[in-house]
């Protein structure tokens, strides 16, 4: 029975790295933009971002990757973020890839990420404007993206 | 001997799960990534032309879009509040078409719509197609629906028109096929995909001779671009509107154009105009056998079934031409449609089209407008965006990994996050709310619409008896109905074209949506008419002493007193008792569901305090 179970150990081993290796797991620990591609939700977003200013190279590296704006830049903050936004990209693509919807919608958190990226870069251009709607405790507040719709992606993918 | 641990069995139960998960798994990421490579599957092509254009064959080659085109054949139908292809009795929802149409056999059978793939079933249904049925119940003059109608329900039609249609021209054939009567017509449809000829598969939708729209009345065999099939709209692209013909794709236009131009073919107003000469077409041997006879003893020149039987063979016969025409003389290219240019239109051919009947009230002689979506569409602001038929009715969506055109094609409602997502980033629930608000507001002048004509035919019926007790209305002891027409011929125009203008947006399947401006704008007018017609009324009852005239002010519960009820036979009938339900099947013909008739109630007048806190059931 022991020698059963250390084969069926090894076994899923050996599947459980061969099916990491088949879906590119390697991948997800990078920060390249082709790895959120992998999914082919991700297509037409990833072909408009290709088309747009911020996949432009700069010395061989795009000027901001998915990662740059849609994750949080402090290491564990975006390492958390990582693996749970991972587990629920791979859990719906798994499951539920025929209800999810044509066009996705940003939830507040990922709006937040986002919100936060812009002003990381652009922190200085912004702050020369005038910002008073930008408050983010306002009701309905306004953030970049709010004008800037179409900078990353067209939005409503 | 030492006792066996039962932990051990346990985890190799628990590994030989984990180890099939993953493995399902894997296949399931290599399916997935597989899934983006192709469109079309390569294995098993069939090869497409427009001898058997059945969606059974094309289908095999796209699989997908068989699969998506198919859906209504077996999903429950829904309704919206104003749409949807649940197919409900709009007389028993509407009672006012009852008085509006009357005369004409919409009056007595119109439902609501219920896709394209049932498009050719219903036609072949409905009590309209009947002619026992409607000369039984009160339609004695009615010869029989000609295949004009057939043009748009069936993907038969462009094989029949070359195959069957008799001439040497392409426009003798034209004419030929658009003047045989229907159910002659129907019986040519050849035997295809393995189907014996006349068995039950032939009579059905699956090829046969119920196949509603198909793959090829809009795409191209060999290469799927799109393309238009049928003759009427290429007709009308090219002598009115400055549209170049293609021997391939109809008329030359961008893909954008014909994203919409191909819904144009079918979704438009028209009319059977006669050519005034006679023409050859298929006839049947049934006509000289005087043992066969209608329900009035009137001989039958035609078997009212869909293949031929008990020895009733082709001949061919003469008759009077009719061509099927959309009346857009006065509408120019790249111009937004104005229900004035029908007006111009209809008054230019009134020597010789002047009426689609007389109506039987009223007498005054009427247009019936049918589905005109791409003349209303082209003025509003979506069409003014360059956005298509196409890109709401048939959005984008994800298939496995595949970018697919919705081919499952229905309001616009049942998926409004790939329909108006894609430039709308609004909520859901926000678009929704805007469309029915617009909806509600169209409903709203459409009943007032319609409550005024009826009131005007209800007023102009008081005004005829009244006029026919007097003398100078009588000849030889009858009345002169001519004569009091003729009376009254500024309140029987205005009768024609204010009710013309309400039956357009009836007819027009988005109460509105496509240009509520346009559609409030002609329906603005028909109020304005029938009220005009009523004032017209007065003064000639002033003029002819007649005292005591008043005119009428019909509301909801007045109207909701015409309700019909379903359609059931009057007599015994062809095997059928009277007081049998004219319907075979229960979800055809039946009332509308009650939330739609309360809404309908709160609509006219305009119950705010109901209508407005009610938000959108579908």
């Amino acid at each position: 029975m022991a020698v059963i179970l250390g084969c069926l150990v090894c076994l899923i081993i050996g599947v459980g790295f061969y099916t990491f290796y088949n879906a590119k797991g390697m991948s997800y620990f990078s920060n390249d933009s082709e790895a959120c591609n992998n999914c082919h939700i991700m297509n037409d977003v990833y072909n408009d971002w290709s088309r747009g200013t911020h996949s432009q190279k700069i010395a061989g590296k795009p000027r901001a990757t998915c990662n740059d704006c849609h994750l949080p830049h402090q290491f564990l903050e975006k390492w958390v973020a990582k693996a749970e936004s991972g587990l629920g990209h791979a859990y719906s693509f798994t499951f539920k890839l025929d209800v999810l919807p044509t066009h996705l919608s940003a939830t507040q958190k990922s709006k937040d990420m986002i919100q936060d990226n812009c002003i990381r870069c652009h922190g200085d251009m912004a702050s020369n404007s005038v910002n008073a709607t930008m408050n983010p405790h306002a009701n309905q507040a306004l953030s970049c993206v709010s004008c800037h719709a179409g900078v990353g992606h067209k939005r409503g993918f | 001997m030492q006792k066996k641990s039962p932990l051990l069995p346990i985890l190799v139960v628990v590994a030989v799960i984990v180890l099939a998960g993953l493995l399902w798994l894997n296949s399931d990421i290599t399916k997935k990534q597989n899934d983006s490579v192709g469109g079309i599957a390569s294995k098993g092509f069939v090869e497409m032309s427009d001898d058997n254009p059945t969606f059974d064959h094309w289908g095999k080659n796209f699989p997908d879009y068989l699969d998506m085109y198919l859906t209504v054949e077996n999903e429950t139908p829904i309704s919206t509040e104003f749409g949807g292809n649940l197919a409900y009795s709009k007389l028993i929802r509407y009672p006012q078409l009852t008085i509006l149409w009357a005369g004409y056999p919409f009056s007595i059978d119109a439902n609501e719509e219920r896709g394209h793939f049932w498009v050719q079933v219903d036609q072949m249904d409905t009590a309209r197609n009947n002619k026992d049925f409607l000369n039984a119940h009160g339609f004695a003059g009615f010869g029989g629906q000609p295949t004009a109608c057939m043009n748009c329900h069936s993907g038969w039609s462009p094989w029949l028109l070359e195959n069957v249609g008799i001439g040497d021209t392409p426009r003798e054939k034209w004419v030929s096929f658009n003047s045989t009567k229907y159910w002659t017509m129907i019986k040519n449809i050849p035997a295809v995909e393995g189907i014996e000829e006349g068995s039950p598969a032939h009579s059905g939708p699956h090829g046969g001779k119920r196949m509603g729209v198909t793959c090829a009345d809009c795409h191209n065999p060999n290469d799927m671009q799109l393309r238009l099939t049928r003759q009427a709209a290429i007709n009308a692209l090219v002598d009115f509107r400055g549209y170049e013909p293609d021997p391939v794709t109809g008329v030359k236009a961008s893909r954008e154009e014909m994203r919409t131009l191909v819904c144009s073919q079918c979704h438009v107003e028209y009319y059977f105009k006669p050519t005034g000469e006679k023409v050859k077409v298929m006839g049947e041997s049934i006509a000289n056998d005087a043992s066969k006879k209608w329900w009035n003893g009137t001989q039958k020149t035609y078997d009212e079934f869909d293949s031929w039987r008990d020895g009733n063979k082709p001949t061919e016969i003469e008759v009077d031409g009719i061509e099927l025409v959309f009346p857009w003389s006065a509408w120019e290219k790249n111009k937004p449609f104005r229900i004035e240019m029908f007006d111009d239109h209809y008054e230019g051919v009134r020597a010789i089209f002047d009426k689609d009947w007389e109506h039987k009230i009223t007498k005054a002689p009427m247009l019936k407008i049918q589905h005109p979506e791409s003349e209303l569409y082209s003025g509003g602001v979506h069409a003014a965006n360059g956005v298509s038929c196409a890109d709401c009715h048939m959005p984008y969506l994800r298939k496995g990994a595949k970018k697919v055109t919705q081919h499952n094609i229905t309001s616009p409602l049942q998926d409004i996050n790939a329909a108006c997502k894609s430039c709308h980033t609004q909520s859901e629930s926000y678009l929704k709310a805007q469309i029915l608000d617009i909806q509600k507001s169209i409903a709203y002048d459409l009943r007032s619409a319609e409550y005024a004509t009826v009131s005007l035919i209800n007023d102009i019926k008081i005004l005829r008896e009244e006029l026919a007790k007097l003398p100078e209305y009588q000849s030889n002891g009858k009345v002169d109905d001519k004569k009091i027409s003729e009376t009254l011929k500024e309140p029987l125009e205005l009768h024609r074209k204010g009710q013309m203008r309400g039956d357009f947006v009836g007819a027009e399947n988005s109460t509105g949506f496509h240009n509520p401006r346009e559609a409030s704008r002609m329906l603005l007018q028909a109020v304005e008419m029938a009220k005009e017609g009523q004032i017209k009324l007065v003064e000639i009852a002033n003029e002819k002493g007649i005292k005591n005239f008043k005119t009428s002010n019909l509301g909801f519960e007045d109207i909701q007193k015409l309700n019909p009820g379903e359609i059931k036979y009057n007599i015994d009938l062809n095997g059928n008792k009277a007081g049998d339900r004219y319907y075979k099947h229960e979800e055809i013909n039946g009332p509308a569901p009650k939330e739609l008739l309360d809404l309908d109630k709160n609509i006219k007048p305009y119950n705010y305090k109901e209508v407005d806190s009610k938000t959108s059931s579908y």
